[in-house]
């Protein structure tokens, strides 16, 4: 089969225009936007955690309550807009493991108790962390490697900055959460 | 030099191709979200998956979702292997052009 440099032009703009197309409709569905959204809860969130001794202890656990109820509420509907455009045979399994992950989690903790808040903090990061390598795993690689640098970074400001570690969470974790979100955007766009 | 491979050369299949290589490995696309992507008809849309299914190069699942079916459309190995040739084709006929060309001149 033949064909002109013309239509060989055309065909290659066709496919790039097509791809663009198909990236662009990823990017604005995907768990890229869970992780802008969760990335901004932990921001305001331990921010204010990190100034609990000089705050009502209601301006700490208020705002946390409203930002978990919202984050949870836009992640659903995060997940339900892109299960209707694409469907991924683990996309159920994921879920339920999360919800695995967090039940062992309380489990665990029944079991240690850990009395320090920052301990309590790190114990439930360190959960949403392997939540993530594990559906990094399963779905895309890139997330392994996110889970695992987070994690190092969360052990870092844990053991060496412990005055600062709700700040670290808030800075660090937060921000790193919505720039890798920010990344898997523009990486697809 | 990589051949040009008639059954995805078609522009709509291309373009579906194009979309489907770009979604992740085990992962697959609506029917209508394909159809609104693309813009075609539900027809036109039908029958070129159909053509590329009976290729091999894609593979189509039905779910119900809601109560109602659903058809959900990815490409298969061969399919991604056929559209990087298709790719590198196109490229390699630009670029014969662009030297032959130069030659010229």
């Amino acid at each position: 089969m033949n064909i002109s440099h013309n239509a060989a032009e055309s065909a290659l703009a066709s496919i790039h225009k097509a791809e663009n197309q198909m990236n662009r409709a990823l990017s604005t569905s995907g768990g890229a936007y869970q992780m802008i959204i969760w990335g901004a809860v932990m921001m305001v969130g331990y921010t204010l955690n990190q100034f609990a001794d000089r705050l009502p202890v209601a301006l700490v656990a208020g705002p946390w309550i409203v930002m978990s109820t919202f984050g949870n509420i836009l992640s659903v509907i995060v997940s339900v807009q892109r299960a209707r455009k694409f469907h991924n045979p683990y996309g159920a399994r994921l879920g339920l493991l999360y919800v695995v992950f967090i039940l062992f989690g309380v489990v665990g903790a029944f079991f240690v108790h850990p009395s320090d808040p920052r301990e309590i903090n790190m114990l439930v990061y360190l959960l949403v962390m392997l939540w993530m390598a594990s559906m990094g795993l399963w779905v895309d690689l890139r997330l392994l490697w996110i889970s695992l640098t987070f994690t190092a970074l969360m052990l870092f400001g844990f053991l060496v900055l412990p005055d600062y570690f709700f700040l670290w969470l808030a800075i660090v974790g937060g921000g790193a959460l919505i720039g890798s979100g920010l990344l898997l955007v523009r990486g697809r766009a | 030099m990589a051949e040009l491979n008639e059954i995805i050369h078609q522009p709509v299949r291309l373009r579906l191709m194009a979309a489907l290589v770009a979604i992740r490995t085990g992962e697959s696309a609506d029917f209508t979200f394909l159809r609104d992507l693309l813009g075609v008809t539900d027809g036109n849309l039908g029958a070129h998956l159909r053509k590329l299914e009976e290729a091999g190069y894609i593979q189509l699942t039905k779910k119900f979702v809601n109560r109602k079916p659903r058809t959900y459309a990815s490409a298969t190995a061969t399919g991604r292997e056929v559209f990087r040739n298709q790719v590198a084709a196109l490229e390699e006929i630009i670029k014969g052009a662009a030297g032959a060309k130069r030659k010229k001149e």
